[in-house]
């Protein structure tokens, strides 16, 4: 029948490539991006320095620069960059909304309110692991804040409004905190890491982070044939097996864990997980789950992408990765949001 | 044969009861009707069936056990759920829709098997959407995108199919098609409820007729016990014109008791 099928489908060309190809060539674009991310900065290292002073260890300035300057960087990267967009793939498919994404819906923002309260009351002082909680306490609180005010069966317009809210309420709690702050200098601190970027971390800031995010990975990217059963509406996939109440607090919990964590460490990265599964959504023909990975894995590649394209773009003080995603993802989200229109006409 | 049995059930949402002590059982290997007013509570009834429904008083069983009782996904390969409206919400390909059936027969890490295989071209084969199987389901029209619902349907090999009016936003043409079709699903020994509202597609193909009205089965029996002239009154508050067609019945609703029929049964 198939054969038949393919004489007779006069519908839109299916996709060229296919699944497990997708998959090798976005890892082949991390491992690439990621050594290029080694090597770009102030300091230009070629790929021979790179992969000798990583075998070697020889205390050389440019093994600093590379064993804690760049590579927690480029690792950073990598997982923040996967965090956003497995979490923006997700998202989408539980709420089946293509705008629902974790900055755009008060997530990040909420995580980084948790973060600055740690940070704020000196408890990040006393055991460093507070910062990265504190993050997924806020994320957490935001995901089930969004899925009472918008859950279920919502319109794109509930989600968004409620994502006004719940940004609004932590932008205005988040700014409170800052304009109480004792210290001017923390508050700039705050202000700065606020705006989202991946510079100047440590390898710390890996080992805090990762353990969370890579639970939340977990939780994710389990979830693929629930929100491929979630296609066809809440009962569809109750009578096809899956406990719904389940699969909501996974994904709400998977979200929370990585983004809570990702955003304590780097701020702020909007519209990764807008951009990208929008992106790679026609490459796995629309489905929810098969979306999961690519998204993850094409998170990564923009985040490492934008994060050498601040360092490369400007000869003065460098751009923030936020306000580069912005940059891109703002014109990105207008654009969505008119082909959204036109296809309610 | 097996049977899904609702006894005394009870839902209310808020104040309103939208089932009040239902007792009524489905086998295996007849084609029933569930008919019945809007807001009599079939849709309701439906979905307590499929356990998406929580209800304060009642129980249903599956074969003599409670439904809430047994693992969701045994559940799921037993009883198949058609809901009304034909909901859709990303632009998935056909067959990739129709796959979806097979999801209670496999595990979560499990590729399709020859087997899954060969249910999903049977299901899409049935259901004549083979032609149909690479094209996306928002570029379908109405009848084409129920066919591909239904073929889900039956590529999850249900032993029973609850359809939650299927025919009804469908051309003569197809409504006929698909109550065709799930009359033959019947006869292969499904058991098959569908809610309708085209009385003379009830009267013809269905082996029995639940009648609900304001939450209660009001009837229950033969297609020509249960849309007698008293029961359409009560239930519908309309009178039909009847005939048959080769011995084949048909019944049109014809006109509506309107306020008169309510003054006088006060």
């Amino acid at each position: 029948m198939s054969t038949v099928a393919a004489t007779v489908d006069n519908s839109r060309a299916s996709p060229l490539i296919g699944f497990v190809t997708l998959v090798v060539i976005l890892s082949i674009m991390i491992v690439v991006l990621f050594v290029v991310s080694i090597g770009a900065g102030r300091v230009a290292i070629s790929f021979q320095q790179i992969f000798s002073s990583l075998r070697a260890h020889d205390p050389s300035l440019m093994s600093i620069i590379i064993e804690q300057i760049r590579l927690p960087r480029a690792i950073l990267a990598v997982t923040v960059g996967a965090t956003l967009g497995l979490a923006g793939a997700a998202l989408q498919g539980l709420l089946r909304n293509p705008l629902a994404e974790p900055g755009l819906i008060g997530v990040s923002g909420c995580a980084a309110l948790g973060a600055v309260i740690m940070f704020y009351t000196g408890i990040s002082a006393t055991f460093a692991l507070a910062l990265p909680l504190g993050g997924v306490a806020g994320a957490l609180i935001a995901v089930a804040a969004i899925y009472a005010l918008a859950g279920r069966e919502s319109s794109i317009l509930t989600l968004v409004l409620a994502g006004v809210a719940v940004n609004a309420f932590a932008g205005a709690l988040t700014t409170l905190a800052l304009s109480l702050s004792p210290n001017p200098y923390a508050a700039f601190e705050i202000f700065f890491w606020l705006l989202g970027s991946l510079a100047d971390r440590s390898l710390e800031h890996v080992y805090l982070s990762l353990p969370l995010m890579a639970l939340g990975w977990v939780l994710l990217l389990t979830m693929g044939r629930a929100l491929d059963a979630l296609t066809l509406g809440e009962d569809t996939a109750r009578s096809l097996g899956f406990r719904l109440g389940r699969v909501q607090a996974q994904v709400v919990i998977g979200t929370a864990l990585a983004v809570g964590a990702a955003v304590a460490v780097s701020g702020v990265i909007g519209f990764v997980g807008l951009v990208v599964p929008h992106l790679l959504r026609p490459l796995v023909r629309y489905q929810p789950g098969r979306l999961l990975l690519v998204s993850a894995l094409g998170g990564a590649v923009l985040t490492l992408a934008a994060d050498i394209a601040v360092r490369s773009i400007m000869g003065g003080p460098e751009l923030k990765l936020g306000v580069l995603t912005a940059l891109i993802g703002a014109p990105f989200f207008l654009y969505l949001v008119i082909q959204t229109r036109k296809a309610m006409r | 044969m097996s049977t899904l049995t609702v006894h005394d059930l009870s839902v209310g949402f808020g104040n309103r009861q939208v089932l009040d002590k239902v007792n009524v059982s489905f086998s295996t290997g007849s084609l029933v009707g569930l008919i019945g007013p809007n807001g009599a509570g079939k849709t309701t009834l439906l979905r307590s069936m499929i356990g998406a429904q929580s209800f304060a008083k009642g129980q249903i069983q599956w074969d003599g056990s409670d439904l809430h009782q047994l693992d969701r996904r045994t559940v799921a390969r037993h009883i198949a759920y058609l809901p009304q409206g034909g909901v859709c919400h990303w632009p998935l390909t056909v067959e990739h829709l129709v796959s979806l059936g097979r999801l209670p027969h496999q595990s979560p890490w499990q590729k399709q098997s020859a087997e899954d295989r060969r249910v999903i071209a049977d299901a899409m084969a049935e259901t004549d959407i083979g032609a149909l199987a690479q094209r996306t389901v928002t570029t379908l029209s109405g009848g084409e995108r129920m066919r591909v619902l239904l073929a889900r349907a039956l590529a999850t090999s249900p032993e029973m199919l609850l359809a939650d009016e299927p025919v009804a936003s469908l051309d003569p043409y197809h409504q006929l098609q698909v109550m065709t079709l799930l009359q033959s699903m019947a006869r292969r020994g499904v058991g098959v409820v569908v809610v309708l509202h085209d009385l003379t597609l009830a009267a013809r193909f269905c082996d029995r007729l639940v009648l609900l009205s304001e939450g209660r089965v009001i009837g229950d029996g033969t297609p020509d016990d249960v849309l007698s002239v008293e029961n359409l009154a009560a239930s519908y508050r309309v009178t039909a014109l009847r005939g048959s067609e080769n011995g084949e019945p048909f019944i049109v609703p014809w006109k509506d008791l309107g306020n008169d029929f309510e003054r006088e049964k006060r």
